[in-house]
């Protein structure tokens, strides 16, 4: 599963057609790849020394996928704000 | 009223579902069996098939709706993908910090050991959520709905 690609942000006054914008996450996700790959070796190397000296929890290495599993579900989030002078609506697709 | 036919027609109450669904799903309902097929030249039914497991499909969203007493209206939409991702991190954190995260949690009134989530368990919770709608009416005018669908 992905993480969200997109980001739609829409704000405006509720009697005129708001800016709309579209934020293309997908471009921050590569520019974060160096450093997620980066930890992910830390990462397993950590595990790896866990490991062989008998601890009980090694699981960073799963807790990090995880994390990263928990940023693609906010695939679909939306959040809309309606106020007397704005309206705010975002959504992560 | 047999027990599928109620609960489209609580669905269709609480909400969760329009009248044209609830319909399609009632016309289902009624093809699933060959004594009660509908007569010729009615309309074919949309849903084919049985749909007992459109009715126990999970909900997929979780819904908090705000509105305020000056106008102001909140709509959240977090996928229940989140939660359930959410639930399944918590039996990966470390013992220590999971310590400490019980421990504030019994501190607020909340006494649930995380680290003893299993998916089985998650799965339930979400299935749980499809039946569950919060209504809160504030004493100015205010409104919380709080439901998954």
């Amino acid at each position: 599963m992905l993480p969200p690609m997109l980001m739609h942000l829409r704000v405006g006054p509720p009697d005129r057609s708001p800016f709309g914008l579209w934020l293309p996450l997908l471009l921050a996700w590569l520019i974060l790849l160096p450093i997620v790959v980066l930890v992910a070796l830390i990462a397993i190397l950590v595990d790896l020394v866990l490991l062989l000296a008998g601890e009980r929890y090694h699981h960073y290495t799963l807790l990090l996928l995880r994390c990263l599993g928990v940023l693609a579900a906010t695939r679909g989030t939306e959040v809309r704000i309606h106020a007397d002078k704005t309206d705010v609506d975002i959504c992560f697709a | 009223m047999n027990e599928d036919r109620a609960r489209i027609l609580n669905m269709l109450a609480a909400g969760k579902i329009t009248a044209e669904e609830a319909e399609h799903l009632l016309d289902a309902l009624e093809s699933r069996t060959p004594a009660d097929q509908p007569a010729p030249g009615s309309a074919p039914s949309m849903i084919k098939g049985d749909p007992t497991p459109l009715l126990n499909a999970l909900p997929k969203f979780l819904h908090v709706k705000v509105d305020g007493d000056a106008g102001e209206k909140v709509d959240v939409k977090v996928p229940l993908a989140l939660v359930r991702s959410g639930l399944k991190l918590t039996s990966l954190i470390p013992p220590q910090a999971m310590d400490q995260i019980n421990e504030q949690m019994a501190q607020s009134g909340m006494s649930i050991d995380f680290s003893n989530f299993k998916p089985e368990d998650i799965d339930e919770l979400i299935e749980a959520l499809r039946e569950m709608e919060v209504n809160v009416d504030g004493t100015k005018g205010e409104k919380v709905r709080v439901y998954a669908e």
